[in-house]
Formats: C-alpha cells, sequence, structure tokens
C-alpha cells in the first residue's frame, strides 16, 4: 500500500535518477548494485500500473445546496 | 388699436353680425381658445404623441453619437443621419439585454418609441432594443469583449499556466448529455487509464449555463479535490448556443482559474472567448482529453527503454569494475611477486656496501689522526731524548735541573738511554 501513494510521475523521476547515476558510472560498485535492484523494482511497479489502470469516474453534484460526490454511471 | 383692427377684420369676415354682437363674440372667442399652461401644452403634445400608432412602436436607422452612460444605469445619446438627429434614451432594464456597448459613429438599427419629457419638453427615442446595422449583435458583443479582455491582458502568454505532463485527477466541466462525456472519457481510458476524473455536470447552453459554468471552475478549484487540469467542453452549436462561453463573467473564471485549464468548445473553426482565455485551446473535447494526458503507449516504451538503459548501465558498470580488477591482478606485484623481493634485496646489498664503505673510510681517518698523534706522542718522550745522547741527573727522587741544586760529595744517578750509574760530586762550576 505505501508503494501505492508514490505517483507514477515521481516513479520516472526515481527511475530517471537512477538509471542516470548509473550511467553516470560515478557511483560506487556497491551502491550501484543497490540502485539497480531499487530501479528493476520501480519498473515492475511501473508495468504493473500501466497493465492494472482502470479509468475512474466520479460526479460532483450539488444538490440543494449541498455538494456530494458520486460514481459516475453512463 | 390692435383690438379694433381685430373687429373690423371680424366684421368683414362675419358682415351680417353686428357690431354689438361681434365685441361679446370675440370675447367668447377668447374664452373658446382658452389660454393653456406650458404643462397643459406639453401633455397635449405628449397624448397627441403617445396616440400615434406610428410612434408607438417603430424601428429607427442612425448613427449613435456621443452616448453617455449615467450612474444610474440609463444611458443618453443622440441617433443622427445626414439630414437630421433625435434624441434616444436607454433605459437601464433594456439596456441588460444588449450585450455590447454603444459607441460614438456605431451605425445601429432601434427598435423603441416615442415619448416626452415633460419637464423639459423634450421628446426623445425610447429604445426598447437595439441592433448593431450590417453585423448580427452576438458578432459585435463578441468583438467588443474580445477587444476589452484582450486590452486587459487576459489573453498574454505569460498568464498560460503549463499543463501537468501527469495529472492525477483531471475536472471535466460539460453537460451530461451530448457526445462530450463518451468522447472524452473513450479517449482518457485507452490513452491514461491511471487518472481520475471528476465531473462538474452543467448546462452549456441557454440562461442558467453562464453561471453554473462559472460556479463549476471556481468548484472544483478548490484544493480538496487535488485537481490537476480542467477540460472545459461542449460540443458544436450556433453562435447562439455557444454564447455562454463569450460571456465576461465565464472569462474571468477561467482567467482566475488556478488550475491550468483546456478549452475545447465547438467544432475546429469555433472560437469563443473562453478558448482565448483558456491554457490551451483544443479544437474537440477528444483532442482536448489527449492533450491533458500522456499516452499510455508512449509511457511503456518509455518504460521499456529505461529498462534497458538500467541493464546496459549496470551491465557497463560490471564490465568496467571487472576490468579493472583485471587491470589490477596484471600488475607485476600480483604477477612476479618475488621480483620486487629481489628488488630490495638489492636495495638492502647496495644499502651494506655503503655502510660498509662508510665505515672504513672513517676508520682511516681515525687511524691517521691517531698516527699523527702517537709521533707527537713519541717526540715528547723523554727515553726518545736520550735516546739522542741526553742524560737525565737525579738527586734522590729529584731531577736535577741546576748545578747548585747539589753539593760536593752528593750521590748523584746519571740515567742514560742505555744504563744508569751512581756518581759522586767532585767538583761544583757555577
Amino acid at each position: 500500500m505505501a508503494q501505492k501513494e508514490v505517483s507514477f510521475e515521481e516513479n520516472l523521476e526515481k527511475l530517471k535518477k537512477i538509471v542516470d547515476g548509473l550511467e553516470s558510472g560515478n557511483i560506487p560498485l556497491k551502491e550501484s548494485m543497490n540502485k539497480f535492484k531499487e530501479g528493476t523494482e520501480i519498473i515492475k511497479q511501473c508495468y504493473k500500473e500501466l497493465e492494472e489502470a482502470e479509468l475512474k469516474v466520479e460526479m460532483l453534484i450539488k444538490k440543494d445546496g449541498v455538494i456530494t460526490r458520486e460514481s459516475y454511471k453512463k | 388699436m390692435a383690438f379694433k383692427l381685430f373687429r373690423k377684420k371680424r366684421k368683414n369676415i362675419l358682415p351680417n353680425v353686428s357690431v354689438a354682437l361681434s365685441a361679446s363674440e370675440a370675447d367668447s372667442n377668447l374664452i373658446d381658445k382658452r389660454i393653456f399652461s406650458v404643462y397643459e401644452i406639453t401633455r397635449h403634445i405628449k397624448n397627441i404623441l403617445k396616440g400615434d400608432k406610428e410612434l408607438e412602436d417603430f424601428y429607427l436607422r442612425g448613427e449613435i453619437s456621443t452616448p453617455k452612460q449615467y450612474p444610474s444605469g440609463h444611458t443618453y445619446f443622440t441617433l443622427k443621419d445626414e439630414k437630421s438627429q433625435i434624441s434616444c434614451v436607454l433605459f437601464r432594464r433594456n439596456a441588460e439585454n444588449i450585450r455590447f456597448n454603444l459607441e460614438h459613429g456605431m451605425k445601429v438599427i432601434i427598435r423603441g418609441r416615442i415619448d416626452v419629457y415633460e419637464p423639459r419638453g423634450d421628446y426623445s427615442v425610447i429604445v426598447e432594443d437595439i441592433q448593431p446595422d450590417g453585423i448580427g449583435a452576438l458578432n459585435l458583443a463578441f468583438i467588443q469583449l474580445k477587444n476589452k479582455l484582450e486590452k486587459q491582458g487576459l489573453f498574454l502568454n505569460e498568464h498560460k499556466k503549463q499543463l501537468p505532463q501527469f495529472p492525477k485527477t483531471i475536472g471535466l466541466i460539460s453537460s451530461l448529455s451530448g457526445a462530450v462525456m463518451h468522447d472524452v472519457l473513450n479517449v482518457l481510458k485507452r490513452r491514461y487509464p491511471l487518472v481520475k476524473v471528476l465531473i462538474v455536470p452543467t448546462p452549456v447552453q441557454g440562461k442558467e449555463a453562464t453561471n453554473s459554468i462559472v460556479d463549476a471552475i471556481t468548484l472544483i478549484n478548490q484544493r480538496e479535490y487535488n485537481i490537476d487540469v480542467i477540460i472545459l467542453a461542449r460540443g458544436g452549436g450556433s453562435l447562439e448556443d455557444l454564447w455562454c462561453f463569450n460571456e465576461e463573467s465565464v472569462a474571468r473564471a477561467i482567467f482566475q482559474s488556478r488550475v491550468p485549464l483546456i478549452s475545447a468548445i465547438g467544432h475546429e473553426t469555433d472560437f469563443t472567448i473562453a478558448d482565448f482565455v483558456a491554457d490551451y485551446r483544443a479544437p474537440t473535447p477528444s483532442v482536448a482529453a489527449e492533450k491533458a494526458t500522456p499516452d499510455i503507449n508512449e509511457l511503456k516504451k518509455l518504460i521499456n527503454n529505461f529498462n534497458e538503459r538500467i541493464l546496459n548501465a549496470i551491465d557497463n558498470l560490471i564490465k568496467i569494475n571487472k576490468s579493472g580488477l583485471d587491470q589490477m591482478a596484471s600488475r607485476p606485484i600480483f604477477r612476479r611477486p618475488l621480483e620486487t623481493i629481489h628488488a630490495y634485496y638489492q636495495k638492502i646489498d647496495s644499502f651494506e656496501y655503503m655502510l660498509k664503505a662508510k665505515i672504513s673510510q672513517s676508520m682511516s681517518l681515525k687511524r691517521k689522526s691517531l698516527e699523527i698523534s702517537d709521533s707527537k706522542l713519541s717526540a715528547l718522550n723523554p727515553r726518545a731524548i736520550l735516546e739522542r745522547g741526553y742524560s737525565i741527573v737525579m738527586k734522590g727522587d729529584k731531577i736535577i735541573k741546576s748545578a747548585t741544586e747539589v753539593k760536593i760529595d752528593n750521590n748523584i744517578n746519571v740515567i742514560f738511554y742505555k744504563g744508569e750509574l751512581e756518581a759522586e760530586v767532585k767538583k761544583i762550576k757555577k
């Protein structure tokens, strides 16, 4: 669940940093291996998110001055 | 005199009437032609004008001159043509229905009626409606509002907010009826199903539309909804149908929107004021949905690309480290470790040699100095002196250095280089 809170965008950002860092070759080997592990985890998670994503649609309805959220059904 | 003349005249006109009668008739004539007050005559004129069917409701073409709006909301102007002019009043309640502003020199067609303003005795046209002559009223209102907002800088690029690359929540303001919902949601589903959509349904046509759209924009801007981008959309329609998107209040609401807003109103060829103020204008609702989101296929490619890069990077890193290790292992210290030790041996040998040389040098120096000291010492040895032929004379333990130190018959010892003898003093020579 904790992973879910990281947005796709944040994951991409992180991934970019990791890959850039690894490509620069300036990171000690041991740290590089850890980063690699982290990076592949994020990639897995991104794939999963893209595969499993399902559009969520809701509506804001104002009734008698009160605003409620309702799910949208076509 | 005048009176007499009058009487004479009357006589001439009515010759059969007596003078006496004619005098009284003249008086009654005067009473018949009663004297009006200014008010009465004005009232009379007003009634005549009001009684004229033609003046009750007519159209009038002319050019507006010097319009002036008063704080009351009423506008006064003169309508002119080449030959004449007439003053006009546009009361506030009628002005509210007119979507453009009156400007000096504007050619118009007015629908109105004539009325008299009694306190001033002026007659003027009470304007019921006013249309631009030669161009539609809506068109003119559009042009005028566009000019106004443009002057106020509402369309400037510097105010355009950047659309987010990866929106988490999209606010969709549109009507639930019509194809817009379907089109937009379909595109989002196909393109970026990661996103959440929050719809604020609103009429997009008719009287309530304007306020409802303004409310929707304001509502969805509230931070609790966490909207990243707004799509304000409507399907195609006539200029009248789309009119609410040309209302100033809608334009201002869009301008004030904290959240970036994409407008997609009507068909590709329709441009509304809302489009000019929006941060991005999409030609259709579907394009708006595309503009608001990244493409999932592109994202998959991007992730693939990252995957390749990270594998390559780690592969390279391992290669580099391995080759570094190989290089290290191929150094002489690891390949022929004894060689290095031998080098140390040599060094030690050379040190030893140098040490010995140093020592022998210092020894010979010392020896030399010892020899010198020795020769000096032997030069001072009394035996060496004796060897040269000198003798030492002693009396008891005492060396005699003077003849006075002895007396006749004293026994003395004479020491030679070789041997010693005992003698007696025979004679002393002083």
